[in-house]
């Protein structure tokens, strides 16, 4: 199927240069490439990156106070600080291409839902390494979030002061540093190489980007919501949500739907002299779909995502046991499986780009 | 090499399109080379038959999967030699072909062993390391019977058959005793052709590919799959259909010797470019699905598998293949994401592949 749309792609563009006389391609589009990609990079993928950074450096700061002296504020503080950076991944899942994509970073950071058994055992033992795959689902954010937040008020002190628990929240929180970190330093070699590619092939840095926000906002759809809703299953998985023990999964669905948002939208630093950004490029390329513009339908169908989550106000994992609120989580997928269409048939078509992440073989 | 191809495509493009010339014959032969496998007296049946053998010997494992049943090691072990009526259909059951008989002969334990160890899963069982059993996908909609080392033991099964069965005959078929110049390419046997002309159609019968393809890529199989599947990126239709098997077929009905032995490179080049590139699409799979043990343990043992196969070409590229099998090692539980980054590494450096390697 894939290669058949590449084949007749090729032929197409192919026949479109040889044979016809004038000369100027098909850009019949003003459309400034490099000074979207150099938006993207500047504005809104590497700060998200070194935010995330950042918060990093927090988390282990307030780590190590904790760790250096059990208090109820220096707990709390630690607990904000994950917080913190729980939010930033948020927004920057969705740039899984390039150096990220060396590390597996989505997987490495935000494998879930969490492998408790294994934590469990993995802290008993005190014998582990954390690059396997088994260990892939017992680090990250998410081994975090059951860590710090599944805890009983009575041994809370004496859970966060056993040496061995510390022990292994201090290698997670090392082993997100390192991957973070790496993705961060990588970012400025990799930005001359993301701005350069400015063709919209298969390599180019617009597909990159193109194919990695699609699967990301297939995967948010599917993991976040559909999954644990027992779409594919038919029972429903109240812990397989995102966040189920901090019982934040909503709230960082809000700041996944944001950060798709601006994508689109482009950083609030967009030159308005120039079309630097996704709404700009779709509206240059009178992308529509029932006469209304492709870019303004996407954006109100995250709108409208945002604002279904904004209104519902018990988290998730419980939400599943209340037919009234589970009903507003399916509305939620519903909306969100909208917008699959719109992003992955209507804008990839409108640019020219292909879709070339692989679902399985089936074989 | 991607954008050369592009650039090429696009540049043949331009001379069918635009011109008038109408050449078929680039060597100045005076014989045209067909665009798809339609010669006179092809008989490939016997081929044919054996990998609908492999197919139901595939079945077997997948029933036992969806039943929760043990695996039928012994009807596994009557297919693969062919006795007992195990097939579905008379046609197979009395064909008078067999697997077995056309291993590559170091190998024969390999599979006799791989399918006596299946009778160490159980089938209702959740796998995990140092334990065989099934394994289900993070979405619940793939599930794999895995050995304790988290192998596939359809995909071992399968794709190791590309090799040690089909690469190792479709060697056999293309060496000097079986289309060399001296073996009669005169005496036509009605519906067969010449012995020459049989033993080529023979090598073209393991291939899986329709006599239509790549014109037509419906109803394909096996290797000609896998080849179709890496097309877009590295052309292995043309290699292997083209410069390969109907280059050859042309040239022995017309007794040209070099065209003849320069097909047979192409297609030997063409089955272990399949291997290396699908098993490095495998490889970047089972990186994008680490996470997940279904799919991680399934991709990697497609790319083993395929990998192994390498070594039946005679002419294979180096020792890259066991290099990146050694590097790969043999537990797909344990393996680490480095460990995937540097298989892929051996292989993309030593097959020159940088540029597509990602693509695959």
């Amino acid at each position: 199927m894939q290669v058949k749309r590449i084949i007749l792609f090729v032929l197409l563009s192919a026949i479109a240069l040889s044979c016809s006389d004038d000369n100027g391609g098909n850009s019949k589009i003003d459309i400034d490439k490099k000074a979207l990609l150099v938006n993207y990079a500047d504005n809104l993928i590497i700060p998200s990156f070194e935010n995330l950074y950042q918060n990093t450096i927090s988390l282990n700061n307030s780590f190590l106070e904790l760790k250096n002296e059990y208090s109820e504020q220096n707990f709390n503080k630690f607990r904000q600080a994950f917080f913190v950076l729980q939010d930033s991944w948020q927004f920057c899942s969705a740039y899984g291409f390039g150096p990220a994509e060396e590390v597996v970073l989505r997987q490495a950071l935000n494998t879930f839902p969490t492998d408790t058994l294994r934590i469990k055992s993995n802290i008993e033992s005190g014998s582990y390494s954390l690059v396997t795959s088994a260990n892939f689902k017992a680090k990250g954010i998410p081994a975090l979030d059951y860590l710090l937040f599944n805890v009983n008020l009575d041994t809370k002190e004496s859970v966060f002061t056993d040496s061995k628990t510390l022990q292994y929240i201090e290698d997670i929180i090392l082993d997100m540093k390192t991957n973070i970190e790496y993705v961060r330093n990588e970012w400025v070699n990799y930005r001359e190489v993301f701005i350069s590619k400015t063709g919209n092939d298969a390599g180019s840095s617009l597909s990159l980007m193109i194919n990695e926000f699609v699967k990301d906002y297939e995967i948010a759809k599917r993991a976040k919501v559909g999954f644990p809703l027992g779409v594919s299953l038919s029972d429903v998985l109240p812990f397989h949500f995102e966040a189920p023990y901090s019982l934040n999964s909503s709230g960082l669905l809000i700041s996944n739907l944001q950060s798709y948002r601006s994508i689109i939208a482009g950083p609030i630093e967009n030159d308005l002299t120039k079309t630097d950004n996704l709404y700009e490029y779709l509206s240059e390329l009178s992308a529509t779909r029932n006469d209304a513009l492709l870019a303004d339908l996407i954006l109100s169908e995250l709108d409208e995502s945002i604002d279904l989550l904004n209104k519902m106000d018990i988290p998730f994992r419980k939400s599943l046991e209340i037919p009234s609120e589970k009903e507003k989580i399916e509305a939620l997928y519903k909306n969100m499986q909208e917008s699959v269409v719109l992003l992955k048939t209507d804008m990839v078509s409108a640019m020219g780009i292909l879709i070339n992440y692989q679902d399985n073989d089936g074989d | 090499m991607k954008k050369i191809m592009f650039l090429l495509t696009a540049m043949s493009l331009f001379f069918i399109s635009c011109s008038d010339d109408n050449t078929t014959n680039p060597d100045n032969k005076d014989y045209t080379i067909p665009e798809t496998y339609s010669f006179d007296n092809v008989d490939y049946s016997g081929q044919t038959i054996r990998l609908e053998m492999v197919e139901e010997m595939d079945a077997v494992i997948q029933d036992a999967k969806n039943n929760g049943t043990p695996i039928d090691i012994q009807k596994l072990g009557m297919m693969i030699r062919n006795e007992g009526n195990p097939f579905s259909s008379n046609e197979l059951n009395e064909s008078g072909k067999d697997i077995f008989s056309k291993l590559d002969l170091s190998k024969t334990s390999f599979f006799t062993n791989l399918i006596n160890d299946m009778a160490a899963v159980n089938t209702t069982e959740v796998a995990e390391n140092g334990k065989a059993g099934k394994v289900t996908s993070n979405d619940g909609k793939k599930s794999y019977l895995v050995n304790a080392q988290g192998w596939d033991y359809g995909e071992i099964l399968e794709k190791g058959l590309m090799g040690a069965l089909m690469l190792h005959q479709v060697v056999g078929y293309t060496s000097e005793e079986k289309i060399g110049n001296t073996v009669d390419n005169k005496t036509v046997t009605e519906g067969k052709g010449t012995p020459m002309q049989h033993h080529w159609d023979e090598a073209f019968g393991y291939f899986g590919a329709t006599k239509d393809f790549p014109k037509v890529t419906e109803g394909i199989s096996f290797v000609a799959k896998y080849a179709n599947g890496r097309n877009g990126l590295i052309g292995l239709n043309d290699m292997i259909m083209k410069n390969g098997y109907l280059k050859g077929r042309a040239a022995i009905n017309n007794n040209d010797h070099d065209a003849k032995w320069e097909a047979v490179k192409q297609i030997r080049k063409g089955w272990e470019l399949t291997f290396v590139t699908t098993a490095i699409h495998y490889l970047n799979l089972a990186k994008e699905n680490y996470t997940d043990d279904a799919l991680r343990t399934h991709t990697l043992s497609e790319c083993y598998a395929f990998l192994w196969s390498v070594q039946f070409n005679p002419e294979k590229n180096g020792n890259y293949y066991q290099e990146a099998l050694d590097k790969l090692g043999e537990n797909f539980w344990t393996i680490t994401i480095a460990d995937i980054d540097a298989t892929k590494e051996i292989l993309v450096s030593g097959y020159n592949l940088g540029d597509i390697a990602d693509d695959l």
